[in-house]
């Protein structure tokens, strides 16, 4: 029996070693972090957080019955936390069949592939660890006298043993041999595990807590403008994850005194907006310091009852020589959209094209669709797009009234739900405009999601995220062929004409199998887009940004 | 289950409030097994951070009437959050005829805070957005249900009784027959209509021992009624206070519908008598049409009224023994507390099929 004193020291520990994992977390260290709460979870199996953050990871991975099994757990453990209830509930209500997982959740394979799927790493060791290793395996292998090599290379090999056991285990897995895949498998993580421990960045401080090192500091500002409802708060996110300090700039206060070249980087979103932040990036490019520009349109071509107008339209001469300068001043352009980083490359512009993500972690995006009676097409539009909707009016209202399941469901703007006054009021719905934080949940509404551009040169350069959202949600669109939607080319169909939207209509009302292999495409291809993935272009760009500074 | 009931505060509404969510509130607190919280609409909508712990708490948000302007964000922001959303009312608003005094403020009026931009379309057509896109509705009667299945899933819930709140009411002694009305002055068309008023004036000509009694939230339109001021009598009920009161007044109790905005009441009003052991005559409709063996039908014509109270006030004491049996005995069967579980089990599927696998 536990003496209280050993039970207080192994709970000391656990709550130690979980500290180090949410640390590891919040600097966007993921594969360490899981590997610790992995090994809390094998050493103490009634641990409930750790059993949830390894469940929110393997839900977030797509890995739903592996999720499910640690919330199962977790739920017999405290069944009065009606959060753990909810993660059960989200799931089941989300997910068609679950198949029991091959492994238990903990199993290193299990944890290695989790990691892979979440960090898009493929191996868990430097590439240039694997090289050196291969290339002394190569070397031992070759020796006349293996032993002499070993031992001269002792020092090497024990900084490249992780790295060796990898080679191993890809070894194994060629031969097939499972069994020694897992037992090498664990080994590695152990190891890893140490590693992380003994030499990660995170360390305990004077007082007993961990904390990051020292951040690069970035000051972020901007208007936000209707094209890119979020792109600000993604950048926010994504780079605070990587383990910048990012400092907000607070443009209600026009009084706000700013040290401008005390920031590594200022990234400045759609600064023509804002006369502060647009002498911000004057001062910095006069001090030779970076600065991003980063735009969310093509603010030069806005079309007629545009929303951005008032606040970043360039009908205001002032505005407009600001919208100009901060191009020749920044240090480099980022824009969503490859149509306008064109346009900005061919007037020899520094550009960098990052497109808008999502944020897995923000569940509103990943909320299954609460159900509903009718098929709803969805129309997610911005005010100013009335006459994109022309094109496909009559084919939207002809299906409407030849499914009676169907039901319209329109956002954003009024003017475009007036003009569907020929349907009755029990077939069409309007949305009104929700916080941002309730963005993700409009298209929780939709069955289809209908994007209809018209020609026009602000269209042409408009960016696939309406796309990119209906993969998150998993479900299909039909859109205009602009280039951004041709580009895109996953989870939905084009359609030019009112005939096309028609015949389109009909093919994904009619034929759920469809639907369901576009969400499931669209899901991928929105995968691609999620935070952390992009945060990889963020990061490398900030950090060139950076370099220049420091250099 | 936790519930929280949103009301408006509006004081002439407070009759909708009481029905709708205060009586289900506090059966569902005394029964133990689940719990009711309250939240004004102000807050519910400024998103006042007591009310936003409510909400976050809840598993069901029943939205009375007011679903229009800041309140449909507001619904999107808790549905997206997981909770249920149910939109609740008892009136036929999409039938409210343009004599009706209510009419102008939901055909007319503008909510202009709900959507920024043009022409913000007016509460009637947004009230039909909150329908859609709650949840499910839940509704006091069929006929009103049936009118609303086109826009969601909708299930009935009756008006049904607080018993405790009648127990306590004594009859008021007083001298002749008291006819009384309760009911919101916009109603008061009603009364002209149905032909009720008219037989009720022939009544009071051969019987001067009768009177009638108005229970309502404005007295101003009594003039209209033209009847002589030693027969009429006002009691405000705005706000509700003193309700249900005033009731021990009653000997006889009118419950007039005329409009197919009257067809969809529900029979609020009329279980209130019958828990009472007062005698109720009421137009033939299919709103009462399940009550018929618990009150006395007429015609809207002034004749079949006229005859119908004149009877009433002749043989007072046989309608009086007669709706202490079988109308009361039914009114017991319609408290809330003996049907507490039919509304939570109302609840609960609502909370089920939302939450349902997706048909995608």
């Amino acid at each position: 029996m536990r003496s209280a004193s050993q039970k207080q020291s192994s709970e000391e520990e656990i709550s130690r070693l979980k500290e180090q994992g949410r640390q590891y977390l919040k600097v966007n260290q993921v594969g360490k972090a899981l590997r610790i709460f992995s090994t809390v979870l094998k050493e103490h199996p009634d641990d409930i957080d750790s059993m949830l953050i390894l469940g929110d990871s393997y839900l977030m991975a797509g890995e739903q019955p592996y999720a499910l099994v640690l919330y199962q757990q977790a739920y017999q453990l405290a069944p009065e936390r009606r959060d753990i209830k909810r993660r059960i509930n989200l799931l089941q209500t989300s997910t068609l069949n679950f198949s029991m997982p091959d492994l238990i959740p903990t199993h290193p394979r299990a944890i290695a592939d989790l990691i892979k799927k979440l960090t898009g790493q493929a191996n868990q060791v430097p590439e240039i660890d694997l090289k050196n290793a291969s290339k002394l395996l190569d070397e031992y292998l070759n020796s006349a006298s293996p032993a002499q090599a070993v031992a001269d290379h002792m020092d090497e090999i024990n900084t490249l043993l992780p790295a060796l056991i990898e080679l191993n285990i890809r070894q194994a897995r060629l031969d097939g041999n499972t069994v020694v895949v897992d037992a090498l498998q664990e080994m590695l993580s152990n190891l890893l595990i140490e590693g992380d421990l003994e030499n990660g960045q995170v360390m305990p401080n004077q007082h007993g807590r961990v904390e990051a090192p020292q951040k690069p500091l970035i000051l972020l500002g901007g208007v936000c403008s209707s094209e890119t409802p979020y792109r600000m708060l993604s950048i926010q996110q994504v780079l605070s994850e990587a383990g910048f300090e990012i400092q907000k700039m607070d443009l209600s206060n026009p009084e706000e005194t700013i040290n401008w070249e005390h920031f590594d980087l200022v990234v400045a979103h759609n600064p023509h907006g804002s006369p502060a932040l647009s002498k911000g990036v004057a001062s910095r490019a006069t001090a030779n310091l970076p600065v991003l520009v980063d735009l969310a349109a093509d603010f030069s071509h806005l079309p007629a009852g545009h929303p951005d107008i008032p606040t970043l339209g360039l009908d205001d001469p002032a505005v407009r020589r600001s919208y100009q300068a901060s191009m020749q001043l920044a240090s480099c352009i980022s824009v969503p959209g490859e149509g306008f980083a064109n346009l900005l490359r061919q007037a020899t512009f520094p550009v960098e094209m990052i497109p808008d993500g999502w944020n897995q972690y923000d569940l509103l995006w990943t909320r299954a669709n609460q159900n509903s009676p009718f098929f709803n097409i969805g129309l997610n539009l911005i005010p100013g797009q009335a006459d994109d909707v022309l094109t496909l009016r009559r084919a939207v209202t002809r299906v409407v009234r030849e499914f009676p399941h169907t039901r319209l469901v329109l956002t954003g703007d009024m003017e475009i739900y007036q003009l569907f006054d020929n349907l009755p009021d029990t077939r069409k719905v309007f949305i009104p405009a929700l916080e941002l934080e309730d963005y993700p949940y409009l298209l929780a509404q939709m069955d289809l999601l209908l994007v209809p551009y018209k020609e026009d040169e602000f269209n042409r350069t408009r960016t696939d995220r309406p796309l990119m959202e209906a993969g998150v949600r998993r479900i299909p669109w039909i859109g205009s062929p602009i280039p951004a939607h041709l580009e895109w080319g996953s989870g939905g169909l084009i359609a030019s004409s009112t005939d096309e939207w028609y015949t389109q209509l009909q093919t994904m009302i009619q034929d759920r199998e469809l639907r369901q292999k576009f969400g499931q495409s669209g899901y991928q291809k929105a995968l691609q887009r999620e935070n952390q993935v992009l945060s990889k272009s963020w990061v490398q760009l900030v950090q060139v940004l950076i370099s220049r500074k420091k250099g | 289950m936790r519930i929280t009931y949103v009301y408006p505060q509006d004081e002439t509404l407070w009759y909708g409030v009481e029905w709708r969510c205060q009586v289900p509130a506090r059966a569902i607190n005394r029964n133990g097994r689940h719990s009711a919280s309250l939240i004004p609409f102000e807050p519910f909508i400024g998103r006042d951070p007591d009310a936003d712990r409510i909400c976050e708490r809840s598993d069901i948000l029943v939205i009375y009437r007011n679903l229009w302007g800041k309140c449909l964000p507001v619904m999107q922001h808790w549905m997206a959050r997981g909770k249920v959303v149910v939109a609740d009312f008892d009136e036929a608003y999409q039938l409210i005829p343009p004599s009706n005094q209510e009419y102008a403020a939901w055909y007319e009026g503008s909510v202009s805070e709900t959507v920024k931009g043009k022409n913000p379309l007016t509460p009637i057509t947004q009230f039909k957005w909150g329908v859609q896109m709650a949840n499910a509705v839940t509704l006091p009667s069929k006929r009103l249900a049936d009118d609303w299945k086109a826009y969601n899933r909708v299930e009935v819930i009756p008006g049904f009784l607080d018993l405790e709140r009648y127990q306590e009411i004594d009859e008021k002694p007083h001298d002749g027959i008291i006819f009384g009305w309760s009911g919101k002055s916009s109603q008061f068309r009603t009364l002209l209509e149905s032909g009720m008023v008219e037989a009720l004036r022939q009544v009071f000509l051969i019987r001067p021992q009768a009177r009638l009694l108005i229970c309502s939230d404005f007295k101003f339109k009594l003039d209209l009624l033209d009847i002589s001021t030693d027969q009429i009598l006002f009691q405000s009920s705005l706000g509700g206070r003193n309700w249900p009161s005033p009731l021990g007044y009653f000997d006889v109790g009118l419950a007039p519908l005329c409009s197919d905005f009257d067809q969809r009441s529900g029979t609020e009003r009329v279980l209130e008598y019958m828990a009472l052991k007062i005698p109720w005559v009421g137009s033939q409709s299919a709103a009462y049409h399940e009550l018929r063996n618990c009150g006395w039908m007429v015609e809207n014509s002034v004749g079949a009224w006229q005859r119908t109270l004149l009877d009433l006030v002749d043989h007072y004491q046989d309608y009086k023994l007669e709706a202490s049996q079988v109308p009361y005995l039914f009114s017991l069967g319609q408290s809330i507390d003996e049907n507490i579980q039919q509304v939570i089990g109302i609840y609960a599927t609502i909370i089920e099929s939302s939450q349902s696998v997706l048909k995608r």
